[in-house]
């Protein structure tokens, strides 16, 4: 009988080495299709302003409602220079991020054990599915009651709008994940936060950030809209005091801030979003 | 023979039904086996009789309904046990590097240490070259390869395969079987190895059990009389024809009848 050679040669073996992510012309290529998205975004924004301001100008509409963009941008760069701008926004995106992580990180932690442990998803679920549909707006009075005037309110109040979304969303990223994966870290002696920590929130991960987008997004929403009510400062309180008080091109301006906020907040989850699922399958 | 590594004895696992109205499943059935040291056990049966059931009893994670098993310490291994899956159960998201080095990452050890062991591993599996690659970009053999390295490094008492080769091309298993005998050769560790092929079951084990279906029991242990090391001429023997055809003759009826159920 013959010996087995010692290292065989496997045919499989040339099958083609892995490809580097992301070639030379790939990329350039890649740059070429996000100048072209950044150009389909932009052209129809600067045409609709032109347009606008082109409309005014020629009197078909009233500049008391709808003051000319180039008024708006230039009493928004007066906000700028006075300072005020960067004071509101500061005091503004300070309570969303509060509010942002007081919301997610329960949101998270809830929705691993709902998700982990069917036991507790059977538990807790019908308190889930009976409050989620409620406008949370709705029980500011109760949060204004609870936390008197101020801060806390708003950031509560953005908190629990965002905390719903991430908790579905990493609920369903948990069930997602492999049951083998996990049975592969426990059989290879790994503890529960082991566990936790190496396969199940990374497995959920993907799924997890379709919360976080929604929840950033909607915690900005929730604050705003709380804002104008019981706060006299921060962005939302100045556009709804510029209104009372008729100084629409002030309150254009503080608009166009919240707006660039949100964009930007989008864009941040979703640059945090491929930083954390960096050279997965996509 | 050598003192049993592996005891079960009087195992039993019955998986309560899913739903209402439906009987419970009696996967296994008051099996008892001894495994030895150092021995290649090969277990053979009609799908779902019940063989993954039982490496999943001695891996742990499904509890015995009645009955047990014992696995004899062994201060110098790591584990008790250490298992290949029928999927490779590579996580996607880490390099195979990362992945051949999970079992000492959840030990705490160092990243340069588990990474210089875990290229030591690849070596041996001929994965050198693939170490930064992430699973889906290596074809199914090298995954299954790389499932091999990562139980390899756990350093466990006894391994545990189930149906390792099972979702490959059959050529690539061949290749995947002499390289399981010859790691084997090398490393002589305790093995129970489940599989549905006759052949692979003659080819690699010292014993060969050979299970009915459900609820699953031990038809015959037939001891494989072929002397090693073996390679793939021993399957072109008469002999290894005429035992392959005396297991196919117990398994025929069992297999007939999980075909119609299926």
């Amino acid at each position: 009988m013959t010996a087995a050679p010692a290292q065989p040669v496997l045919p499989g073996d040339q099958a083609p080495a892995p490809a580097p992510m992301g070639g030379q012309p790939r990329s350039s290529r890649r740059t070429r299709r996000g100048l072209a998205a950044v150009a389909r975004t932009v052209i129809p924004l600067v045409v609709v302003t032109v347009l606008w301001e082109l409309v005014v100008r020629a009197g078909l509409i009233g500049s008391t409602f709808f003051p000319p963009p180039t008024t708006i941008l230039s009493t928004l760069w007066e906000l700028i220079q006075e300072g005020e701008i960067g004071t509101e926004l500061l005091i503004s995106l300070e309570r969303v991020a509060l509010a942002f992580v007081i919301g997610t990180v329960p949101a998270v932690l809830l929705g691993c054990i709902m998700g982990y442990y069917p036991f507790f998803y059977r538990i807790v679920d019908p308190l889930v599915a009976v409050t989620y549909p409620v406008p949370k707006l709705a029980i500011l009075p109760l949060l204004l009651v609870i936390f008197g005037l101020g801060s806390a309110p708003i950031i509560a109040m953005a908190a629990i709008l965002c905390f719903y979304p991430t908790l579905v969303s990493t609920i369903a990223g948990v069930r997602g994940v492999d049951r083998d994966l996990v049975d592969v870290v426990s059989t290879l002696g790994g503890t529960k936060v082991q566990v936790l920590w190496k396969v199940i929130l990374p497995g959920a991960l993907p799924v997890m950030f379709a919360g976080f987008r929604l929840g950033a997004g909607i915690a900005l929403e929730g604050e705003i809209a709380a804002e104008f009510v019981s706060a006299s400062e921060g962005i939302g309180a100045k556009t709804w005091s510029y209104w009372q008080v008729f100084q629409i091109d002030r309150m254009y301006a503080n608009l166009v801030v919240i707006a660039i906020v949100g964009l930007a907040i989008t864009y941040l989850v979703k640059w945090a979003e491929t930083q954390a699922v960096k050279g997965r399958r996509t | 023979m050598a003192a049993a590594k592996v005891t079960i004895s009087d195992l039993s696992v019955v998986f309560p039904p899913h739903d209402d109205g439906e009987e419970p499943v009696r996967a296994v059935d008051a099996l008892s086996l001894d495994v030895a040291e150092n021995e290649f056990v090969c277990i053979v049966g009609p799908s779902g009789c019940g063989k993954s059931t039982v490496l999943k009893v001695l891996a742990g994670l499904v509890p015995p309904t009645a009955g047990g098993f014992e696995i004899a310490p062994d201060p110098e291994a790591a584990l008790p046990v250490a298992m290949v899956w029928q999927g490779d159960a590579l996580i996607p998201w880490r390099t195979i590097l990362d992945n051949v080095a999970m079992p000492l990452e959840l030990r705490g050890v160092s990243k340069r240490e588990r990474h210089e062991r875990a290229r030591e591993h690849l070596d041996r599996l001929a994965l050198t070259q693939f170490a930064r690659a992430y699973p889906h970009q290596l074809s199914g053999g090298m995954r299954q390869r790389a499932g091999i390295a990562r139980a390899l490094i756990a350093d466990a008492s006894v391994l545990l395969m189930d149906e390792p080769f099972g979702a490959l091309d059959a050529q690539t298993r061949l290749v995947l079987q002499e390289q399981i005998l010859d790691l084997w050769e090398r490393e002589r560790k305790t093995l129970v190895f489940v599989t549905h092929s006759i052949e692979e079951s003659l080819l690699l084990g010292d014993r060969v059990v050979v299970m009915s279906a459900r609820p699953g029991r031990i038809r015959e242990i037939i001891d494989v009389p072929f002397a090693r090391p073996r390679n793939r001429d021993v399957t072109r023997t008469q002999a290894f024809q005429d035992q392959a055809g005396e297991i196919w003759a117990l398994l025929r009826q069992d297999a007939r009848r999980a075909e119609q159920f299926a």
